[in-house]
């Protein structure tokens, strides 16, 4: 089922969203979340710490399962073990037992997995560092490594979970840069978690707010690619979408007095 | 052991055997190894005072016998015996260490 990774891979998943909900317990996490993304789209989802965008994305991954509604993905179910669809989380999750090489080959089965691994590091960048161990990497190597362990894969989907957020100013720049150029080139459906806003302008074909378990706000980014952070028209979009993300009623006043 | 480790593992289609192999036991290796180092210690104490109290043969009955007949040079070479083994011990089980932990941080180019 491992597509080759050089050439084009069948281009990217749909998804579909369908009247979904997820509950912990006694709080709503995600209500009535309903969402199309095309094939090849690049979505990015931006909201408040604890709003529900990254369990959205697990929800999607199959790493959690839905309390109602539905997620589908291409004409099939979603579901973890899929793989055709992975994730890249905030941490990189190396395991620091194996080298970077044998990292970028976890769970490929294929007699040429060596080979398919130092490729995908070479599209990182990272090709004369497979002998290394994990932790003498530094974050922004790690995260470069996650990454090329997801594209070989061949993923037609790619979920990410805020895997800048933890990186320097400069190097996440860099890496924005690295992610879409490689979605540009491979063409998988792309769905970012962030919550800088600035990120999300800079790659997504669509910004998506999620407020209090639900999706408020979807604004097409028409920008010409690659985008110049500072331009007239990004920065007004950027405005435009923190302002919303900001303005974003509280929940419940805060009573000092009984 | 990391939780999130296991996460990502499964989300690649690592299972069973293949996660138990490839994620828990290396993730679970230092503690193991520590607690080989902590009761191979515990082990010689424990074999130490037995044999000195109430044992018919061994390094410690003969040590306490040569202490009843003052051979001083006899209780020298149970001392230094167990001194010795109990080295032996332990440069085994740092020897372990540091061929299964060679990716930990801690003993990144201590070992060749």
């Amino acid at each position: 089922m491992q597509r080759d990774w050089t050439t084009p891979p069948d281009a990217g998943l749909a998804v579909r969203i369908d009247r979904l909900g997820k509950r912990f317990g006694e709080r709503d996490v995600l209500r009535d979340v309903g969402l199309d993304v095309q094939p090849g789209e690049f979505v990015a989802i931006v909201g408040r710490s604890g709003c529900g965008k990254s369990t959205l994305l697990r929800l999607l991954a199959g790493l959690e399962t839905p309390t109602s509604g539905e997620v589908r993905l291409g004409n099939d179910a979603s579901g973890a073990g899929r793989d055709d669809v992975r994730i890249m989380f905030q941490e990189a999750r190396l395991l620091p037992w194996r080298t970077v090489l044998q990292n970028v080959q976890l769970g490929l089965g294929s007699r040429d997995a060596a080979a398919r691994a130092r490729d995908a590091l070479a599209h990182v960048g990272l090709a004369d560092r497979g002998g290394d161990w994990p932790a003498v990497l530094s974050g922004g190597q790690r995260q470069r490594v996650a990454l090329a362990r997801a594209l070989v894969h061949r993923p037609r989907l790619l979920l990410l979970d805020e895997p800048l957020g933890a990186l320097d100013a400069l190097t996440r720049i860099e890496m924005q840069r690295l992610i879409e150029s490689v979605w540009r080139e491979l063409r998988f459906t792309a769905v970012l978690v962030t919550h800088d806003v600035a990120e999300a302008v800079a790659l997504a074909d669509r910004v998506l707010l999620v407020e209090d378990g639900r999706v408020t706000l979807d604004e097409r980014v028409a920008l010409a690619r690659p985008r110049a952070h500072g331009s007239p028209a990004f920065a007004e979009l950027e405005g435009r979408v923190l302002a919303r993300v900001l303005d974003a009623p509280t929940r419940e006043p805060i009573k000092l007095v009984a | 052991m990391d939780a999130g480790l296991v996460e990502m593992a499964r989300s690649y289609g690592l299972q069973g055997w293949a996660l138990y192999r490839e994620v828990i036991l290396p993730g679970a290796l230092p503690s193991i190894l520590v607690g080989l180092r902590f009761s191979l210690g515990l082990m010689w104490v424990l074999l130490i005072v037995a044999e000195t109290i109430s044992a018919q043969s061994g390094i410690g009955y003969m040590t306490m016998n040569a202490r009843e007949f003052l051979q001083t040079d006899v209780v020298l070479v149970g001392v230094l015996l167990y001194a010795l083994l109990g080295k032996l011990a332990d440069l085994v089980a740092r020897g372990l260490e540091r061929r299964f932990l060679r990716w930990n941080p801690a003993y990144l180019g201590a070992a060749a």
